[in-house]
């Protein structure tokens, strides 16, 4: 039971303010001439010993030193305010950028879910997308065969299915995408805040159908969203970020505690 | 406890480091999103038909058309040498695979630029895009094909002296490094493109150029006694266009060695468009 799903270490992101790389094609060449004789790459080091000094080049952490782990069957929520590096945290996780330093081991099929409906084309209809968005988050085509007609029954537009999806409202859209996301079968799911979708109905109806499986056995979660509640309610464990590092993590009701409290002043 | 902990430690699916191994090409992966693969060819087709009226035929008509642009043009320039070979057939023969080569390297150039909405969102073997973007070009070359053997029934009919030839079991080859040479240089024009935007425009630009060093609209042995002989030998495109015309008319140049050269070069490129594919990939988000 107490297997480890994901294990985070020391991973750290470094991003750099501005334009790309060091402005000039000069600096790049001289950048790239100090790594080739293995010397200390002098654009960098200026911040290592004083980040408070301004530089002509702004260097952000985004993340530093983060280490955590998450048990096979766990949910994991984490929050922080606006920059605190979530979304860096889940795209080093999906496997969308590289950390800068540090490692993250994974064991089993994970999928991230940081839109709904990526990959859908607007020419395709609704049945198409079903499998182009579920190969995108890699299912075959069996797995998709086995889980269609849940999936469009669950989405609500068995009418409408067989249409391009650029005639569809943008309601039966996101309702169609967020049913692909919804009925993947994956050991691990990364999820990024994509409840807020549909109408009222819908979203309450997406919500259970996260909380279910949330609370399925053997699946492990890892959530981040501002919907304290919401968090609450589907995770266990929780990560608080701040400024790029982990203020606090724990049980979850910890976690939003000392959140809130933060919150305040 | 100890001893759980080793255990589980080689069971890692996915482990992710700031640096990897450069020559891991992580080909199983690649495989089991083959579906994915065929996802893409799947919209990429349909993309281009919908809500047209003539459908595939437009893959025939810019061809066709091209090939009679420069058949016109060229009938009266007597000094351009066809081998003595229907200059329609000539040209065509010669332009269906120099024109799949260069929309080919130019789609594959715009890769991680056109998908940077969907690389941001979601992981999957980046390679797939380029695979299915030269896989499906291949399916307009299919159209275009049947349009050249048509083309040469009709001259056949009217007594030119096509002879097929036992060299034509080369084609798929042929093809096949044609694939390879303008996936490989459209996969490392994209990869370095997500830092420096001008090698984009020289691109479109350069392989404009580069038609003029490969024998399209000539046949290499117009230049035998020239500077420019060995500059177009040098080009990869060069052997295998010259070989698919032997095949076709038994005139030409065809020789083992220049043929070699292009495979070499061809898969040359390729080790190096995916090494520097993977390494663009794993950051390329963070710059683009």
């Amino acid at each position: 039971m107490s297997e480890v799903a994901i294990e985070v270490n020391n991973i750290s992101k470094l991003y750099i303010l501005g334009k790309v790389g060091t402005n000039t094609l000069h600096g790049d060449l001289n950048r790239w001439w100090y790594r080739v004789r293995g010397r200390e790459d002098p654009y960098t080091a200026i911040l290592e010993k004083d980040d408070r000094r301004p530089t002509q080049q702004d260097f952000i952490w985004s993340l530093k030193d983060i280490s955590f782990e998450v048990k096979k069957g766990a949910s994991l929520g984490i929050i922080g305010k606006n920059g605190a590096g979530k979304s860096t945290l889940l795209k080093l996780l999906s496997r969308i950028t590289n950390p800068t330093e540090g490692e993250i081991k994974i064991k089993g099929r994970m999928v991230s879910l940081l839109e709904v409906g990526t990959g859908f084309h607007p020419e395709l209809t609704g049945r198409e997308n079903i499998y182009m968005n579920g190969a995108i988050l890699g299912m075959n085509r069996k797995e998709v065969n086995n889980r269609i007609n849940e999936i469009i029954e669950f989405s609500g537009v068995e009418r409408h299915i067989d249409t391009p999806v650029k005639r569809y409202s943008s309601g039966m859209y996101i309702r169609l995408a967020f049913s692909v996301a919804a009925h993947l079968e994956t050991e691990i799911m990364i999820l990024d805040e994509v409840l807020s979708v549909g109408d009222q109905e819908f979203q309450q109806k997406c919500l259970n159908k996260m909380e279910q499986i949330c609370h399925d056995e053997g699946r492990t979660i890892i959530y981040v969203s501002h919907a304290l509640a919401t968090v609450e309610r589907m995770c266990t464990q929780g990560i608080y970020l701040k400024q790029g590092k982990i203020n606090i993590s724990g049980l979850i009701k910890d976690v939003t505690k000392a959140y809130t409290s933060d919150l305040k002043f | 406890m100890a001893i759980m902990k080793d255990k589980s430690k080689q069971k890692w699916s996915i482990i992710i480091r700031s640096k990897s191994n450069l020559l891991d090409f992580n080909l199983s992966e690649l495989w089991r999103y083959k579906d994915l693969i065929r996802m893409f060819i799947i919209r990429d087709f349909t993309a281009v038909y919908k809500q047209t009226i003539l459908g595939p035929i437009w893959y025939i008509l810019q061809p066709l058309l091209t090939t009679i642009v420069y058949a016109v043009i060229f009938k009266g320039v007597p000094q351009m040498s066809s081998e003595g070979q229907p200059k329609m057939l000539f040209y065509m023969s010669g332009l269906l695979l120099w024109n799949y080569f260069s929309i080919n390297l130019i789609k594959n150039s715009e890769t991680f630029y056109i998908n940077s909405g969907i690389f941001g969102k979601v992981y999957f073997p980046r390679l797939t895009v380029p695979i299915a973007t030269t896989i499906s070009g291949l399916l307009a070359l299919f159209f275009q094909l049947l349009l050249l053997f048509v083309t040469i029934l009709y001259y056949v009919y009217h007594g030119a002296k096509v002879q097929l030839n036992y060299t034509l079991i080369l084609f798929p080859y042929l093809l096949m490094l044609v694939c390879i040479l303008s996936m490989s240089i459209g996969m490392i024009v994209s990869s370095l493109t997500t830092k420096y935007r001008d090698l984009k425009h020289l691109v479109g630009f350069g392989i404009q150029l580069a038609m003029w060093v490969t024998p399209v609209l000539y046949p290499l042995s117009q230049f035998s006694d020239s500077w420019l002989f060995s500059i177009i030998r040098m080009n990869p495109m060069s052997a295998i266009i010259e070989t698919f015309r032997y095949s076709i008319f038994g005139t030409g140049t065809f020789t083992m060695y220049d043929l070699v050269y292009s495979s070499i070069m061809a898969f040359s490129l390729l080790i190096v468009g995916i090494i520097i594919f993977n390494k663009t990939e794993k950051n390329f988000i963070d710059i683009i």
